[in-house]
């Protein structure tokens, strides 16, 4: 009992050394958050970046968040913090996503208005053949 | 006013598909074509009107001025609302396609109730009366059903439903005052429009 106690305690502590990374993605950039499991924040650590446009490298802020320009199409970010904690993600590369046109708002209520009036004009029209 | 997609329930959809269709089919039997250009006018007004939101609290509410078109249009009404709602819904979003019977339904059905009052003869003092009534009695009407229809929907949306209908009770008196004024307008530069 007492062996199992302590191989449970060592699995503890080497489970609260492990590296966590979480990416959301924004607007322009890729998100990075690290952090260990006791709730510190990766800080100052380095982030490497390879991407389907290229590498990129920069470091985490107090908070362990990192921001990757979303341009680079990002495909593994690799966080490496002091002591050989290191932990990398794979990533599914970003689509280009087909930006639908938006007409103006005027436009559509022009566009509204036309369609009602050839429609009735058209039914006017059939009325009297 | 307008339900939009997904909220409701695939039965209620139906329901309103058939009640707002079979509404549509009875208008086209009564069309008569010299009124064309007239619901086209006030199909252009009813899609117009709903472009102006007045924020209230949470929500917002818009004009409709169903009740106005119901008044010149009686049962073509429900033509020149249809025509309305199916391009606010495909150009705008307002509603949808799906619920556009429900819409219709909600929507031209009290229309006719302000032709009903518009068609009421009544003494000379208390016209002003009846035609804020125009414009009243239909929001009433649109907002009750509404309600009903939220409730019918489920549980959850027994507060939005309540909301709704509060959120309403501005845009029945300013409709109101809306439609008398108009018809105010009418009387004194096109008197032979509002003759029944």
């Amino acid at each position: 009992m007492k062996i199992l106690y302590i191989l449970v305690l060592l699995n503890l502590s080497l489970y609260s050394h492990s590296l966590k990374i979480f990416t959301t993605k924004e607007a322009d950039f890729i998100s990075v958050k690290s952090y260990f499991s006791a709730s510190s924040p990766c800080k100052d650590c380095e982030v490497v970046v390879k991407g389907l446009n290229g590498d990129f490298t920069c470091k985490t802020d107090n908070k362990g968040m990192a921001k990757i320009p979303l341009k680079i199409n990002p495909t593994n970010i690799t966080v490496n913090a002091s002591l050989g904690h290191k932990n990398s993600i794979q990533i599914t590369p970003y689509k280009q996503e087909i930006q639908k046109k938006e007409y103006p708002f005027w436009l559509k209520i022009l566009f509204g208005l036309g369609v009602i009036f050839v429609f009735f004009g058209a039914l006017k029209f059939l009325g009297k053949k | 006013m307008h339900i939009s997609e997904g909220v409701l329930q695939s039965e209620i959809l139906i329901s309103g598909a058939i009640l707002g269709g079979g509404l549509l089919l009875y208008s086209i039997k009564k069309l008569d074509q010299d009124n064309i250009p007239k619901i086209a006018v006030l199909s252009a007004v009813f899609f117009l009107a709903s472009f102006i939101h007045i924020p209230i609290g949470v929500t917002s509410i818009h004009l409709i001025l169903s009740g106005l078109v119901g008044a010149f249009l009686g049962y073509e009404a429900v033509l020149a609302i249809f025509t309305a709602l199916f391009l606010q819904g495909l150009l705008f979003g307002y509603g949808g396609l799906t619920t556009l019977g429900v819409n219709t339904f909600l929507m031209a059905l009290p229309a006719l109730f302000g032709h009903w009052i518009y068609s009421f003869t009544c003494k000379e003092k208390f016209v002003s009366l009846k035609w804020f009534l125009v414009g009243f009695v239909p929001i009433l009407v649109s907002s009750s059903m509404l309600s009903l229809v939220l409730m019918i929907n489920g549980e959850e949306f027994k507060a939005v439903a309540s909301l709704s209908f509060v959120a309403n009770l501005p845009a029945m008196i300013i409709e109101g005052i809306i439609t008398l004024f108009a018809l105010k307008f009418i009387q004194k530069v096109a008197p032979q429009f509002l003759r029944n």
